[in-house]
């Protein structure tokens, strides 16, 4: 707290600093603090940071450490993946209303949660009445018996580590539902921080050397950058996207080969000397000091980051779990054993794209696209268990597995379609696996034609009040002063997978 | 400083800075080959579509209307320590000065990159980084000048140079 007499004049800075959050706001701010509310950074005497391996200000005791969330882009079909449905086949090329089913296109769940953006021909999406048959079979498999389509053969032998979710929805009925899944807010509303961001805020990182929130793969496209922001929270919560080749694993991450080690540590050590000096004499400059602690992280990224991507000290047999011997398994299986050494070593959020954007989109050719696609993801994802399990890293890593929306129970006609299936947020199913979670569980179902998500059927943000929630962090306790949230915002517990 | 505004700034302290106005507007590709100013660069919302060096400083976004965030990350410190922009303009800016005494040098390079005189304690910080620096290189290598030019990268990363107070 500043003191002054009458005498001395007030530095501006600091006399509006006092009114804004100086003295008042400190104050407040350390009451939020032991409650557990604000998360904010409060100022330390000398000026400089000391909030290196803080201790985390847990609102609960935390099941897990970190997070592996795997997003697949574009929609995969939940009725051919995770969630059987005999009545598409039984029914097979009626219309809704012609079978003894309810039809789910009249049922009053349907304009209570979608909520299409643009008019006329994009409405039409919601409207397909003609019943297009499962393209795959389903098997049960594991001890739980838990059904999963034929096109997920080493996932299937992982299903009793498996808690499926079967009733998420979501309300945008295009891919604007790619940002929503990471930030709960639909494309018309404001946009919030990611879910990967609050994990980094609330929770901070476990290794000083590495980000708490890397993104392997995506967002390749601009308009899904929400799904890894940080908005309000401030960029240094925001994802850190890193490139698998261990040469040039992010943007000049790599000293200079004409550079010496030493010369550079040197260098690093007189910029923060220098900018450690200009904090005594500015303390309560925030953003100097955030350059400062930026620094510091730079420095060391620049051998941690390499170490943690490079596959070198992988034995041939784990290479091979991933499927990284194979042309077509070799990107996905990199990248989750990428992210399996990050989580090693200590990265809180690691968000996947093991496929391209938008490639599970199957508005034709479904059969086709979906056969090709999973077999892309389905060994190196099972390697990815098999592998956590057998380094006893699944009982400190959630793993999250999930898409944007799934597909439509109705054939697409639209552009004289025949073979595929349309965006469909009404009903999907994402699976959960690792710390905290009841293994070999199915949880909530779809009507039987697999269109509506039944009640106590969960939002997207039921997903994140999870996750936070097995991180040993209140969803409804992380909020910032002045960024009041929704309801919707927080979500609830998924207490159904909790184990 | 937005990203901007510490391109052209680095360019213009080495001296390089390119004045010429208007013109047709640059594709990315030529980020190190032009030392035009950074407006005359194209942006575009598809990847790839921001030089390599904004791109870490809160780049403008073109589907966007918002008052541009101003972040502070490790990705810039890395790229203004290992970035070729700043090698380059920073040994071309030691060059400039290479003929004075250390302390005549010192005084330049402040005042020209932070536009004010060092401070008694800066003064010694880098008088003490120069003598420990010139240690380093091997003996083909000009130390005085390496360490000069060391000297002045760690002022383009000083948060005096990329904020305006």
């Amino acid at each position: 707290m500043k003191s002054s007499t009458c005498c001395t004049p007030i530095p501006r800075r600091a006399f509006l600093a006092d009114l804004g959050m100086g003295f008042t706001g400190l104050a407040i701010g350390a009451l939020l603090h032991q409650d557990g509310v604000a998360r904010g950074q409060l100022p330390s005497a000398a000026g400089m940071p000391q909030d290196r391996q803080r201790a985390v200000a847990y609102h609960h005791p935390p099941r897990a450490r970190s997070v592996i969330w795997i997003f697949l882009s574009g929609g995969y079909s939940h009725v051919e993946t995770f969630d059987p449905k005999p009545a598409l086949n039984k029914y097979a090329g009626l219309t809704f209303d012609r079978t003894p089913l309810a039809n789910p296109l009249t049922s009053p769940l349907h304009d209570k949660r979608s909520r299409s953006v643009v008019a006329s021909e994009i409405n039409v999406r919601d409207k397909y009445p003609i019943i297009y048959p499962m393209q795959v079979g389903f098997k049960k498999h594991g001890q739980c018996g838990v059904e999963i389509s034929d096109w997920w053969p080493h996932l299937a032998e992982c299903v009793d580590d498996i808690a499926f979710v079967r009733n998420i929805w979501t309300t945008d009925n295009d891919h604007a539902a790619e940002n929503q899944i990471h930030t709960g807010r639909h494309r018309l509303d404001e946009v919030q921080p990611s879910i990967g961001a609050w994990v980094s805020y609330g929770l901070g990182t476990l290794n000083e050397n590495l980000p708490s929130f890397v993104v392997l793969g995506g967002p390749t496209n601009s308009t899904t950058r929400p799904s890894i922001d940080a908005y309000y929270l401030g960029q240094r919560y925001a994802g850190v996207p890193l490139n698998l080749d261990p040469t040039n694993p992010l943007p000049y991450g790599r000293r200079s080969p004409d550079m010496l080690e030493e010369e550079q540590r040197n260098e690093y050590e007189l910029i923060g000397k220098l900018n450690g000096l200009a904090g005594v004499r500015y303390p309560d400059d925030e953003k100097l000091r955030a350059r400062i602690r930026s620094y510091e992280l730079a420095f060391r990224m620049q051998t941690a980051v390499p170490e943690a991507l490079s596959f070198a000290p992988e034995t041939a047999e784990t290479h091979k779990l991933y499927g990284l011997d194979q042309d077509n398994t070799r990107l996905a299986g990199q990248r989750f054993l990428a992210a399996r050494r990050l989580v090693e070593r200590g990265v809180r959020f690691v968000q996947v794209y093991p496929s391209g954007y938008g490639v599970w989109d199957s508005h034709q050719k479904l059969k086709e696209n979906h056969g090709k696609l999973c077999p892309t993801i389905d060994k190196p994802v099972a390697g990815l268990l098999k592998d956590l399990k057998q380094r006893g890293l699944m009982k400190d890593t959630l793993v999250v597995f999930c898409t944007e929306f799934g597909r439509t129970p109705g054939l697409e006609q639209r552009g004289g379609g025949k073979d595929g299936r349309d965006h469909h947020p009404h009903g999907f199913t994402i699976w959960f696996a690792g710390a905290g979670i009841k293994p070999g569980t199915v949880y909530g179902a779809t009507d039987e034609l697999g269109f509506h998500a039944l009640e106590p059927a969960h939002y997207v943000t039921d997903i994140h009040a999870t996750v936070l929630h097995l991180l040993g962090l209140d969803s409804r306790r992380l909020v910032i002063p002045g960024r009041k949230r929704l309801e919707v915002d927080y979500g609830r517990v998924i207490e159904g997978v909790i184990g | 400083m937005e990203a901007e505004a510490i391109r052209d700034s680095i360019l213009h302290l080495a001296g390089v800075l390119d004045q010429r106005m208007g013109g047709q507007e640059l594709e990315v590709d030529q980020e190190m080959k032009s030392n035009r100013r950074s407006l005359y660069f194209s942006v575009h919302p598809e990847g790839g579509g921001h030089l390599q060096f904004l791109s870490v400083f809160d780049p403008p976004d073109p589907c966007e209307c918002y008052r541009r965030g101003e972040s502070i990350v490790p990705q810039q410190a890395l790229a203004l320590t290992n970035s070729e922009l700043l090698l380059k303009n920073a040994r071309a800016l030691a060059g400039q000065f290479d003929s004075l005494g250390e302390e005549d040098f010192l005084t330049a390079v402040f005042e020209t990159i932070l536009t004010r005189l060092p401070t008694a304690d800066e003064r010694a910080a880098c008088i003490a980084f120069l003598r420990k620096q010139e240690q380093v290189y091997p003996r083909d290598v000009p130390a005085r000048h390496r360490a000069r030019e060391s000297l002045v990268r760690a002022l383009f990363n000083h948060d005096e140079f990329l904020t305006v107070r």
